[in-house]
């Protein structure tokens, strides 16, 4: 079947090759001396944001609102924003030392979306038919995507002892990658207390209370809570470096069990709020 | 003797004077660990009412505070650091995580069942209603400590500090506000039925289970109208896969373009070849399970014994009166197809029986008879004929959407022809408000569109699909409310420029040092 959905639907595919071949050019700069090699790691990179944006716009079209209900949607949502936040950072940083690990995060959410396949385009319930809904679910995917990039960065900083890579002057000396990490983090925390709150007057209006102890808006809470203990304890000393990275790896962990673990929870049967 | 001299001295050389960040480290733990174990000693031997968890959370933090001012224990500044703060946001998030992993406020035979020996000790610690023990208070009482004396510190904002009052004032309207909802909200539920007179109370509620205490509303609710609207449905071309276990699972929503070849999973793949409408109505009577044979409204059908059967009439949608004895149908639309038949045996005098689908036959009438009805919405009945090619070869087949007719093909898959069904799109009630003065105010409530009536607001929380006069309301009355979202505002302005802004600054400012230096 998978075959079959991958030959019928061909910009998909399409995209999906990109974030590949950007991962194999990405990864083949870090051990290649020549410029060429990263710079079509950029291009490519960019071509795949470019195509996954055409999946999103179409299937907003298609369906005739935000492509944000089902899993499958969300995960090609999240692919955009892990390619468009790193690409951003890449600007600013002037490094492609984590595209690798960008690309491969796009890949792999969009591979994810092939297994969580929609067999139908569902119709917008009217639990979700509210102008909260938009801005609630972007700014929390930015999020997810400034904090995987932050995360790929501590991953890099926590194994950098033990590789010896190519890979430009960015990972000479360890203070600057612990700061890109933080940087990252304080760009998606702050769009985690956004999304967070916004989430929390959607309720009201909802659900007739700003806090229920449903399971996934408990779970938001404890990623804010992780990050917010990773951005207090920055300022104790003998917390930055690898013990920061160690939070911030843990923090993306319980960023990822509250956007795909929640149904190993005994108590999202009840929730109204959980990707099925 | 001279062993209790040298005692102390060698205590003195092993342990040398406590850091500044030990005795932080120290007292940070401490401070938390005391909050739970305040929290646990009232949580088992008091008992839970919301007002004492408040009120030990509201102590908790005012002794807490109140022992800062003494300088000598150095509460202030280790309460008040990046330390304490991580600890303890760090072990509330442990508590919200068993908070989720444990089952909430459920009877105590689901935990006996779930957990065993070890129940009662889980519902006299409070972890099975976390979010309301007493030690979740004192944690979040120490919080609102931490929270003060943080701010004390760094007393009075400046630039660059801005930000963290904002935040963490932020915080503390919040939890306040909470508070307030925590003792003072109200939520009941409101059952209305159109006709009925209107509601003066709410029902209350407690974690959404109804307590039997009544809230006046002061003020009356009328239903005048409750209305779902549905997404229209559609007919598509679907293929599934045959699950093992049984039933079966979409795997795709296929294109029903005119004569155009597509693939279908296990190299297979279909052509549409017309697209149909069965019109008009077929209806088949078998006899003791056999094959069915069509009838006509009219005419008639011979059995195996000789007797004739008669049909008389159709009822697309069957009733039938008990008290009038009289049959009809209560629309077009086949929801309950039958047929009236006239059973003609030969020596007896002609019978009138009702043939129901899916109903067996009898009620005094012939037995063994079974009727089938095939197609003929009104409208029509919209059906494709879908040509389908894998290994085992070609076929045709005509798919009529009312039938679920389908093509088996490949490896246990088949594609179909179907209606999707009706989805909500939105469900609304029409209200009128009367005050105490008897003045009447038109309202409408829908999901995420609730009103707001003299401090209560209304939910649309509730339906009944099997009565339609019926629409069931939330009314919510919350003083914590307007606390809370202004602590939220707070927030959204103060984390932006506390993590983002202020670092800026000061990266500026230790720029702007550093030129002077060299200058």
């Amino acid at each position: 079947v998978t075959a079959y959905l991958l030959r019928e639907y061909p910009l998909f595919t399409v995209t999906l090759v990109a974030y590949a071949a950007a991962f194999v050019l990405y990864a083949s700069s870090w051990l290649s001396k020549r410029p060429g090699v990263a710079r079509a790691a950029t291009w490519l990179m960019i071509a795949a944001m470019a195509l996954n944006a055409a999946l999103i716009v179409f299937r907003w079209v298609e369906a005739g609102r935000p492509p944000f209900k089902s899993l499958y949607e969300s995960l090609v949502f999240l692919a955009f924003c892990t390619s468009a936040v790193y690409l951003v950072m890449e600007k600013v940083y002037g490094s492609r030392v984590f595209g690798g690990l960008a690309a491969l995060g796009s890949l792999g959410a969009l591979v994810y979306a092939v297994a969580k396949w929609d067999a139908e385009i569902v119709k917008l319930p009217p639990a979700l038919q509210s102008g909260w809904f938009i801005p609630h679910v972007v700014v929390y995917f930015i999020a997810y995507g400034a904090l995987f990039f932050a995360t790929a960065v501590a991953l890099v900083q926590l194994v950098k002892p033990t590789l010896t890579l190519n890979a430009g002057s960015m990972l000479r000396g360890s203070h600057a990658l612990d700061d890109i990490s933080y940087d990252a983090i304080r760009v998606g925390f702050t769009l985690l207390t956004i999304g967070l709150l916004i989430g929390s007057v959607w309720a009201k209006s909802a659900w007739g209370d700003y806090w229920v102890w449903d399971p996934k808006e408990s779970w938001s809470l404890v990623t804010w809570l992780v990050y917010a203990v990773y951005l207090h304890l920055r300022h104790v000393r003998g917390w930055r470096g690898s013990r920061a990275s160690a939070i911030a790896i843990a923090g993306f962990a319980v960023v990822l069990f509250t956007y795909l673990g929640m149904n190993a929870l005994p108590t999202a049967a009840e929730s109204e709020h959980v990707y099925q | 003797m001279s062993t209790k001299v040298i005692a102390p001295s060698i205590a003195a050389v092993a342990r040398p004077p406590l850091t500044r960040a030990a005795r932080e480290n120290l007292l940070c733990v401490a401070a938390v660990v005391a909050s739970i174990a305040v929290g646990v000693a009232v949580q088992l031997f008091l008992p839970p009412a919301r007002v004492l968890v408040l009120g030990v959370t509201v102590g908790w933090m005012a002794l807490v505070l109140l022992l800062s001012l003494i300088p000598r224990l150095g509460l202030r500044d280790s309460l008040g650091s990046f330390r304490f703060a991580g600890i303890l946001l760090a072990v509330i998030a442990v508590a919200v995580v068993v908070g989720t992993v444990v089952p909430q406020g459920k009877a105590p035979e689901v935990y006996a069942e779930r957990y065993g020996e070890t129940a009662p000790a889980l519902v006299a610690l409070g972890i099975t209603t976390i979010f309301h023990s007493a030690w979740f208070g004192t944690l979040l009482g120490v919080l609102a400590a931490g929270l003060v004396l943080s701010a004390v510190r760094r007393f009075p904002p400046t630039v660059r500090t801005f930000g963290f009052f904002l935040c963490h004032a932020g915080l503390l309207l919040i939890l306040g506000g909470s508070a307030a909802s925590f003792a003072l909200a109200e939520r009941g539920r409101v059952d209305l039925r159109v006709g009925a007179p209107p509601a003066t109370t709410a029902t209350l509620t407690e974690s959404g289970v109804r307590t039997g205490e009544q809230a006046d509303l002061g003020f009356a609710v009328r239903l005048d109208g409750f209305r779902v609207d549905r997404y229209a449905s559609e007919y598509r071309l679907a293929v599934y896969e045959l699950l093992p276990e049984g039933g079966a699972k979409r795997l795709a929503v296929l294109d029903d373009d005119l004569g155009v070849k597509h693939r279908l999973p296990d190299r297979a793949s279909y052509r549409v070849k017309a697209h149909a409408v069965v019109t008009g109505a077929e209806h088949h009577i078998s006899e003791n399970g056999g094959p069915p044979r069509e009838v006509q409204v009219g005419g008639e059908l011979q059995l195996a014994d000789g007797a004739v059967v008669r049909v008389v009439a159709f009822y697309p949608s069957f009733y039938f009166d008990l008290d009038t004895r009289t049959a009809g149908s209560a629309g077009d639309a086949p929801n309950n197809p039958a047929l009236e038949v006239q059973v003609v045996a030969p020596g007896a005098e002609p019978r009138r029986q009702f043939l129901v689908m899916r109903a067996a036959s009898g009620h005094g009438g012939r037995a063994g008879l079974t009727y089938a009805y095939r197609g003929g919405a009104p409208e029509g009945d919209p059906a494709l004929v879908v040509e389908v090619t894998d290994e085992r070869g070609t076929r045709e087949a005509k798919l009529v959407a009312s039938q679920q007719d389908a093509v088996l093909f490949g490896d246990r898959k088949v594609i179909t022809f179907e209606r999707t069904p009706e989805e909500a799109r939105s469900y609304r009630s029409t209200i009128s408000v009367i005050d105490a003065g008897g003045e009447e105010r038109p309202l409408s409530v829908a999901v995420n569109a609730p009103a707001s009536v003299n401090g209560w607001m209304l939910y649309q929380v509730n339906y009944d699909p099997r009565d339609p006069s019926y629409s069931g309301l939330e009314a919510v009355r919350d003083p914590g409310v307007p606390y809370v979202f202004a602590g939220f505002a707070l927030v959204v302005l103060g984390v932006p420029y506390m993590v983002n802004v202020a670092p800026w600054l000061r990266r500026r400012q230790t720029k702007a040092q550093m030129k002077g230096d060299r200058s």
